[in-house]
């Protein structure tokens, strides 16, 4: 499948009281065409911050380096004036919380106009607002409702319009940041699916941050595990969760409560993430590990291929010295 | 609620607030010290004389008849007659009027441009120079009193530099007589271009003096506003959008940050009236702030009675079209 987005050695610093917080630190991954990635990662492990340094949204104090490639286009070097043509229109996303990712004061109607007419400057309003009423309809919101303001919709209909709205110049990529956490469980399964219906309508490739395994496992094709700003594991969504090679990835799958009442108790990782401003020399989950060597608190791992995964963990490091640096 | 509605309401919730103001100005001229009568007439005045003047007035009455009097008569429009001129206090103020109205909308319109987009600019670059800077003059100017900075400008613009006249509206060697009252509209009507730019230099120091007080208050909440609001995540999702940064800045960033302050702006311009007391006085600007000091004086009860009750007028009614404008911008409001 031919490849879209090319991320290289992504690397996001924070500059701060405490010195360089490396939120993001050496990824590469590689998307193709109409894939479905799925991010996952617990809370700080960086996976927010790479899908805004994917926008080039990343707040003032942030430093990024390596290269993130758009069908070839070099991101990481344009500057923000060059961005702004290509946020929206090629690559775009979907916000956490739909109640407050739309402007309170400005009608659903007006969003896309904006939208539409920032990028394509000779589309009529006619047009543009005809573009409008045909992605309501495709996400399931009367195209009558587009004069309705933002308050006037429901969580699970703002979060329709903010998908719309991210998809409405039929970009290459889309990011959806955790975009069912804020949603209650019945909603979050209407949005998963539209999504994964869309994807396939709009030939768009998806990027889905998120913490929850049970939604990637609904929508991906392929798996990104992070932790403290590595990309810790990276395969086929079925390998992933039926034969996890990193343990941080065995012990995130472990700790998935469950309705079976048989699990009484609730399996968690002991310990918490590494401080990212001081991160620990070799392996960043060594502290954590179960099944630490003593290499691992000494030397970064490489990134090791087993099966069809790549890992970065030094329990593959003997076997296989298939040192790809990229998910393929 | 529809827009209509939601203005209907508003005016008619004005009614008992107007009727509040009117008893509040009634009740605290009975209180305030003085007798209107013997102000008229002076201390020596005989008894009978004083006792027939006060039938005239009405102020032999109890003071509910009293209250019932010149609560009939405001609503027919009726101010009564100034003691001091004899004349209707509506016809002296409608002369008056004009000059305030021309004198605080001039420095409204510079105190919310300034704000604004100082404020808006301030934000965007945020503890840049631009910003410190903004902070700064919003300091000073909030601290200067506004009849001493018309002294300092008549001073420096006025007397050394000779650029701009120290008082009055328009120089008397135009001799220009008015249509309205508003010079700069009259002086356009007649196409009279030197008296335009004359009543325009007249202008310029009182309504910069009493214009800057205020636009370092609008500067402080624009500026925080915007800040907060450029935090927000419809900002960051505007910016994700590709939408340009000046539009996420004044479209996005700015408009919701003008929700809460419109009703300050609103609020301020009232004090605005206030300011204009000082700054007639300082530059011998014939508005109604002029005016009622002149009553004051004077003891000149019908008159300050009945500038106080149009100023309460006036507030009234921009409280209603702030919270019009108000609804307008933020339909949250309305619902």
């Amino acid at each position: 499948m031919k490849s879209v987005l090319r991320i290289e050695d992504l690397k996001v610093y924070y500059k701060t009281e405490k010195g360089l917080v490396r939120a993001v630190d050496g990824v590469s991954i590689d998307l193709c065409e109409r894939e479905s990635l799925g991010i996952v990662g617990e809370s700080g492990c960086g996976k927010t911050t790479m899908g805004y340094a994917l926008l080039r949204i990343l707040p003032s104090n942030a430093v990024l380096e390596g290269s993130i490639k758009l069908n070839g286009l070099d991101l990481s070097s344009l500057d923000q004036k060059q961005m702004e043509k290509v946020r929206g229109a090629k690559i775009s996303m979907i916000f956490q919380d739909p109640m407050t990712s739309l402007n309170p004061v400005m009608k659903v109607r007006d969003h896309f106009i904006e939208t539409i007419q920032t990028h394509k400057p000779e589309i009529s309003e006619e047009e543009a607002e005809r573009m409008t009423a045909n992605m309501l309809r495709a996400v399931g919101i009367e195209p009558t409702r587009m004069n309705e303001y933002p308050f006037q919709f429901s969580g699970g209909m703002r979060q329709r319009v903010m998908i719309a709205l991210s998809l409405v110049l039929n970009p290459v990529v889309v990011i959806a940041d955790e975009p069912t956490t804020s949603l209650d469980v019945i909603v979050q399964a209407q949005i998963l699916d539209l999504l994964k219906s869309l994807r396939e309508k709009f030939n768009m490739s998806l990027i889905l941050i998120t913490h929850d395994l049970g939604v990637v496992a609904e929508l991906a094709d392929r798996v990104g595990v992070m932790y403290a700003g590595h990309l810790v594991e990276i395969g086929e969504s079925r390998d992933i969760y039926y034969s996890p090679k990193h343990p941080y990835t065995e012990a995130l799958l472990k700790s998935i409560p469950n309705t079976n009442i048989e699990d009484k108790e609730l399996v968690y990782i002991p310990g918490g993430p590494p401080d990212l401003a001081d991160p620990p020399k070799g392996c960043r989950f060594e502290p954590r590990c179960p099944k630490a060597m003593p290499i691992c608190s000494r030397k970064e791992p490489g990134v090791y291929q087993v099966g069809r995964s790549f890992v970065k963990c030094w329990l593959y490091g003997e076997e296989s010295h298939v040192s790809a640096s990229k998910g393929q | 609620m529809s827009l209509k509605n939601y203005v209907i309401t508003r005016i008619l919730l004005a009614i008992p607030m107007m009727f509040i103001l009117l008893a509040l100005i009634f009740f605290i001229l009975r209180i305030m010290p003085g007798d209107p009568v013997l102000a008229i007439v002076g201390g020596k005045a005989p008894q009978h004389v004083i006792e027939k003047l006060r039938e005239q007035m009405g102020l032999n009455k109890s003071i509910p008849a009293q209250f019932v009097d010149y609560v009939l008569s405001m609503l027919k429009g009726d101010l009564g007659k100034s003691t001091l001129t004899n004349r209707p206090v509506l016809d002296e103020l409608k002369e008056r009027l004009p000059a305030t109205i021309e004198l605080t909308a001039f420095a409204f319109v510079m105190a919310v441009l300034i704000g604004t987009f100082w404020g808006a600019e301030a934000a965007r670059k945020k503890d840049r120079s631009l910003d410190v800077g903004a902070r700064m003059f919003a300091i000073v100017t909030y601290a200067i009193p506004v009849f001493w900075l018309g002294l300092m400008m008549q001073l420096l613009f006025g007397m050394v530099l000779k650029w701009l006249p120290v008082a009055g509206r328009i120089s008397p060697a135009l001799s220009f007589t008015p249509i309205t009252g508003f010079y700069l509209v009259d002086s356009i009507i007649k196409g009279n271009w030197a008296a335009l730019w004359d009543a325009f230099k007249h202008l310029i120091m009182p309504g910069v003096a009493l214009g800057l007080i205020i636009s370092s208050i609008f500067l402080r909440m624009v500026r925080n506003n915007t800040v907060l609001m450029l935090s927000k995540d419809f900002v960051k999702a505007a910016v994700a959008r590709g939408i340009r940064e000046r539009a996420v800045l004044y479209g996005h960033a700015l408009k919701n940050a003008l929700v809460p302050i419109l009703t300050i702006m609103g609020l301020q311009l009232a004090l605005l009236l206030a300011g204009a007391v000082l700054t007639e006085t300082t530059f011998s600007w014939p508005g109604v702030g002029s005016y009622l000091v002149q009553k004051i004086r004077y003891r000149d009860f019908p008159a300050i009675q009945g500038t106080i009750v149009i100023f309460a007028l006036i507030v009234v009614v921009i409280s209603i079209c702030v919270d019009i404008i108000n609804a307008l911008v933020d339909p949250r409001v309305r619902y």
